[in-house]
């Protein structure tokens, strides 16, 4: 379903230049309500500008965008307020603690700070949310940044790699929030280099090259379409036998199955970077 | 309107409070109350030359005083806490953050320009009861200085919007700082004079000296006052001529 109108966020043919170079090549591409939706790519391949693009902080040189189904041109402020954006470089006030900083976006936003206290528990921030940012690590200020793209409840959210460069507790901690908060019905924009982390969150992915979108889908259904021609099986003796998918093969793994000496068999599915690199041609 | 008022209101908040917690901007509040308190005591116990009058020796010292503590305030302040400000949401990416959170570039201008004029004009209404002026005084010479003062807040507007960082505020603000004290030494220099009084804070200078000679309500105070009416008339347009561009480039 890619026609205008549909879903919460449309794109059609959007290219963007700067002076003479394209960035951004015929981007088409929907996110429904509800979804979370990844942007996949390598550094420098236009996730970032592709978010600037569709929350109006770059203008397009062709195509069209819709939020909330009306063109992009038409969103007013009312309809930024049903937004939240986290970017790969936002930042809270350092000599603010982190509930400070919060209630300031609470006041800045028009909404109650009765919720914040449950949202800092959420995150695992209750019991610092009196320690000074500058005094934060890092996974704790990206926490709380994130606290404070969601501290109104937004509708749709737009997150620029939310869990680049944390260690493995933090992001883990990002993750379980994003689920809660998909669950909750919030549509997700998400951009990141790191494949599982879409292949865990994200309903569907849509990978980019160099400004290229060369492929778009449910992550599972993009492993399946372009899966190995092969079985793999591992015997009773640990030895591994690999084999296609065709005649020779059936009657291979029938051969070990019915001899008893199959102890486990497996269909072959690439993960997202092996996908990327048949794409692209490229490593991830 | 009201989601506007909200939002300044809210950053102002963030920013009033921040002033304690920073040592640039809480500095620069205190510099023209401490170099006033040291003048003070420096012309404590100055005597009349022979043949003069005490009273012309104190109008002297104070409309000197006066004119000299609000030009430091107006060249200090503002600078200081609006340049540096911005430069530092800047540097720091928390005027990115706010961008995504809605508030626009005049937002946030608003909310510094607030801040700024409110904390220079409490020095300047400090300075006033450290010199000791008559308290009559002191309607006029609020009005003086707070119109003084907006020449400098827009100028710091303009290069807090140009600077990209803490360090680029740093060299920016010195020739404000320096414009801004031009008048006071001027004081020594007729030649220079004539140049200081047309600076964005010579007209206000001139006015506070008139204040104390009692000749502010005359005609001789029709020159300095266009002078800062045209200062502030000529930095409003320059300001939103080069403000769409500077906020977006910057």
């Amino acid at each position: 379903m890619t026609q205008p109108g549909s879903g919460l966020i449309f794109a059609d043919g959007v290219s963007l230049s700067f002076k003479d170079k394209r960035v951004l090549h015929n981007l088409s591409f929907h996110v429904e309500k509800g979804e979370m939706f990844g942007f996949l790519g390598p550094s420098g391949a236009g996730k970032t500008t592709t978010i600037k693009l569709l929350t109006r902080q770059l203008l397009k040189s062709t195509g069209s965008i819709e939020l909330f189904g009306k063109p992009i041109e038409q969103i007013i402020n009312a309809d930024f307020e049903r937004i939240g954006i986290l970017s790969d470089t936002s930042a809270l006030y350092d000599r603010m603690t982190i509930e400070e900083n919060l209630l300031f976006y609470a006041k800045i936003r028009g909404v109650s700070s009765k919720h914040i206290s449950s949202l800092l528990k959420r995150v695992k921030l209750y019991d610092e949310r009196k320690i000074l940012l500058k005094k934060c690590s890092r996974g704790m200020r990206q926490r709380a940044a994130l606290l404070a793209a969601l501290v109104h409840n937004p509708e749709l959210v737009f997150l620029d790699e939310p869990t680049g460069s944390l260690d493995p507790v933090a992001r883990g901690e990002i993750h379980e929030m994003l689920m809660e908060l998909r669950q909750k019905g919030t549509t997700i924009f998400l951009t990141t280099h790191d494949m599982s982390e879409a292949e865990k969150l994200c309903d569907r992915v849509g990978i980019l090259n160099e400004g290229f979108l060369v492929a778009c889908g449910n992550p599972q259904r993009l492993k399946l379409a372009y899966a190995r021609n092969e079985v793999r099986m591992i015997t009773r003796d640990f030895e591994i036998i690999q084999t296609t998918k065709d005649a020779a093969g059936a009657a291979l793994v029938y051969e070990q199955l019915s001899g008893g000496t199959c102890l486990t068999i497996h269909s072959q599915e690439p993960n997202l970077e092996e996908v990327f690199l048949q794409l692209t041609g490229k490593e991830f | 309107m009201e989601a506007s008022l909200r939002k300044i209101t809210a950053l102002c908040s963030k920013d009033f409070p921040d002033l304690f917690k920073n040592p640039v901007m809480f500095l620069s509040a205190l510099i023209p109350v401490v170099m006033m308190l040291v003048f003070k005591m420096l012309y404590a116990d100055i005597e009349p030359l022979p043949g003069g009058s005490v009273e012309e020796l104190r109008a002297a010292i104070d409309s000197f005083l006066l004119a000299s503590g609000v030009s430091v305030t107006a060249g200090v302040v503002p600078t200081m806490i609006v340049i540096y400000s911005i430069a530092e949401e800047k540097e720091k990416h928390t005027l990115r953050t706010l961008m995504h959170a809605n508030v626009s570039g005049s937002q946030v201008l608003i909310s510094k320009a607030i801040v700024s004029m409110t904390v220079a004009l409490t020095v300047e209404l400090v300075l006033f009861f450290i010199i000791g002026v008559s308290v009559q005084n002191l309607p006029l010479y609020f009005l003086i200085a707070l119109v003084g003062t907006i020449p400098i807040v827009i100028l710091s507007l303009l290069l807090g919007l140009w600077a990209r960082d803490q360090m680029t505020a740093g060299l920016v603000s010195l020739p404000i700082v320096v414009f801004a004290l031009l008048p006071m030494m001027a004081t020594y220099s007729a030649d220079l004079w004539q140049f200081a009084r047309f600076t964005p804070c010579g007209g206000m200078y001139d006015l506070l000296e008139q204040l104390i000679w009692g000749s502010v309500l005359t005609s001789e105070a029709i020159i300095p006052l266009a002078t800062t009416l045209i200062w502030i008339i000529i930095l409003t347009v320059v300001f939103l001529f080069f403000y769409k561009r500077l906020s977006r480039d910057n």
